[in-house]
Order: structure tokens, then sequence, then C-alpha cells
């Protein structure tokens, strides 16, 4: 059953319907990723490394919403940065334990795949925010976008095909007026 | 017009718009620890000797020792000169990694290097480290033995090696975690051969 039109489904238009559909997903996903606000989260980051596996992959992106930090509770995974301002140093891994220390509350992390805990407790301000959702994969496009060949596939080349094909289209319909 | 068609205009739209909005995301990245199960190439090594060794001068440890693993290094002393003396035996450490950007110093290594093994002559010497139950690297090398002494040493008053005596020393390196991953210490031992106990 290739060509249904006659039994009455049409189904080229469902077809066109289910594609259109799961562009406006993609590229709605990497919007959110760019914009995480869009979402009701504050940063979005791409995932370097496996650390959290299976919980969240590398080349996931997560969604990283800042919260008080007393209302981190174990169990919680956050993103929490080291040095802040220097390069890739955050880190996202789960609160395994919180603990009272100079009376302020510290959080003991440890990445899911890791069999011990970080060298050293996360202070409160060294705490970005706690991971809301995340999705997988797109870390990979957004870190491929990234480079230079990257930029040249997704960006620069569609949207040079964009412009001279809506030329030709635009050239080719005032030809045929012009008889 | 049908207004579901997926036209050409609107995936090479959709497509620059995930490449643009790729290209704007990811400001930041997070960067996580892998895990390892082994911790691997940590140099454990050589000693220097200062009165005369039958054999090599260096103890032959493991350049890439696993958690829970023990190497163990023996050399052998002699006394090459005419009279008999006692032995003093000097422990340092100091950084030396298989990676330039080194994220454990030498204390935080040596702190993690159980001394399991410290035998002059076949009999046990690891009674005479004072810290540590049982001692790392670095209880042995800050032992500092003083009482009666000129100089502290980490270990006093071993008999005289005569014309060949065996040192052995052992170290197990705890379980620790993939932050000590191509850590390791160079191992300096330094035999004093003096006249007297006293020295």
């Amino acid at each position: 059953m290739t060509h249904s039109s006659d039994a009455g489904v049409d189904w080229r238009r469902i077809g066109h319907w289910l594609g259109l559909c799961a562009l406006l997903l993609v590229v709605g996903v990497f919007v959110v990723a760019a914009v995480p606000q869009a979402a009701g989260a504050d940063e979005s980051y791409v995932v370097l490394s496996g650390s959290m596996s299976p919980t969240i992959d590398a080349g996931s992106v997560v969604f990283v919403s800042s919260v008080p930090t007393d209302q981190i509770s174990e169990g919680d995974v956050v993103t929490y940065d080291r040095s802040p301002g220097g390069e890739n140093t955050r880190v996202t891994h789960r609160v395994v334990d919180v603990v009272e220390r100079d009376g302020t509350r510290r959080f003991e992390t440890r990445g899911d795949a890791n069999e011990d805990p970080d060298p050293s407790l996360v202070a409160p301000n060294e705490v970005i925010g706690v991971v809301t959702f995340s999705v997988p994969y797109v870390g990979y496009v957004i870190s491929f976008s990234q480079t230079r060949l990257g930029l040249l596939t997704l960006v620069i080349v569609p949207a040079l095909l964009l412009v001279v094909l809506e030329l030709r289209d635009l050239l080719s319909a005032t030809a045929g007026d012009d008889p | 017009m049908d207004e579901t068609r997926l036209t050409r205009r609107r995936v090479l739209g959709g497509l620059v718009t995930v490449g643009t909005a790729s290209a704007a995301a990811g400001a930041g990245t997070a960067a996580y620890f892998t895990d390892t199960e082994a911790s691997a190439a940590n140099q454990v090594s050589t000693g220097t000797l200062t009165v005369g060794f039958g054999g090599t001068a260096a103890f032959d440890f493991s350049a890439s020792l696993a958690p829970g693993e023990i190497t163990q290094g023996t050399v052998t002393l002699v006394n090459a000169g005419s009279i008999p003396g006692s032995l003093d035996v000097d422990f340092e450490y100091a950084n030396s990694d298989a990676r330039n950007n080194s994220k454990k110093t030498a204390r935080e290594v040596a702190e993690r290097l159980d001394v399991t093994t410290l035998a002059y002559g076949g009999t046990d010497r690891l009674g005479q480290i004072t810290d540590g139950s049982p001692p790392t690297l670095h209880d042995l090398a800050t032992n500092d033995l003083s009482g009666g002494e000129t100089t502290a040493n980490d270990l006093t008053d071993l008999p005289d090696p005569a014309d060949g005596t065996d040192f052995t020393v052992g170290f197990e390196l705890q379980n620790v975690g993939y932050q000590f991953k191509k850590e390791g210490v160079a191992i300096t031992v330094t035999f004093h051969l003096n006249q007297h106990d006293s020295q």
C-alpha cells in the first residue's frame, strides 16, 4: 500500500505533517539549548565526559536551574564551578552527602560512574545550580557547530543554499511573467 | 498552498536555525571527571647509597602501581671499609609524575603509599616507625629519630652490613581513586654508615 489516496487516507499529507512536527521539535530543542530560559532553566551545558553515565551520557545537554543552596539535598545532580571564570572547570555530579562545615552547608559530590567521591567538598558559592533535565546527543551537534567545519555545514552552506534557491525561484517567476 | 507541507524552504530554514542556535549555545561546558579502576604509571623509584652496595643501587619499584598493589625492592649493602659501623637510613620523596600538570602533591601521594615491608638483614624494622598504622611513606620520611643521635634519621642504629646485607622496602598503594592516576613520587634513600651509634 504505497499510495492509498484512493482509500481516503492522504499518506503524503500525513508524511509531510509528521516531518514538519519532527523538524519543529528538533529546531525547538536547539533553540532551547541556546536560550535555556525558554524552558525555565537558567543555564545549559554540554556534557563532555561520562562520569555521570548512565544517568547522563557524554554528548548530552544538561539544563541547570539556580536553586537556593539550602534547598539542595542528597541525590540532587548539581553543576558546580571550582574556579569561576576558568576554562572547562565546571563539573556536574550527584550530591552524595550534605555536610555542615564551619556553619555552612557543603556538598560531597560523586559521579554516578565513579567509585569515589570528588576529592573536596563543594562550597555553596561554587554551586551553579541543580540539573533539572538533560537531552542526549544534542551536545555533540552543539560541539560540532562550534568547529569551523560545523559552522560551514550547519550554518553557512544551508543559508547560502536557502538564499540561492529563493533567488532562483524569484527569477524564474519573474521570467515566467515576462512574455 | 498546503500549510502542512514540508517544503525545501522550511527544512533549510530549520537547519540554519539549528546551526545558529548550536553555535550560540554552549557558552560553557561541563567537564566531568571520568572514572578509572586502575591507577596507572605511578612512579616509585630509585635509591641512592653512600655506603657500598653488592648489586644494583636502585630499588626495582613498579612504575605502574595499581590501588591495592604492592611494590617491593631490595638493595644489598656492603661495608667496603675496614672498620665496622652503625647504619642510619634516611628516606626522602619528591614529586615525579607521569603527567606534567600534576594534581596531587608529592605528600598527598606519599600519604597513600603504605609501608608494607621494611626489613634489614631479614629482620623487620617497621617497629621503628613511630607514626601511622600502617605507616605510610610520608610517616617513614618524617620519622626523624633524634634520640641519642647528632643527626636525626628515619631509621637508626642498624647493624653493620658487613660483606652483604639486604635492605628491603615495600609499598602498597592504598585504595585511591582516579584522582591519583599518573601520579608518582621519586624516593631517595640515603644510607649513612657511621662509626658510632650516636652519629
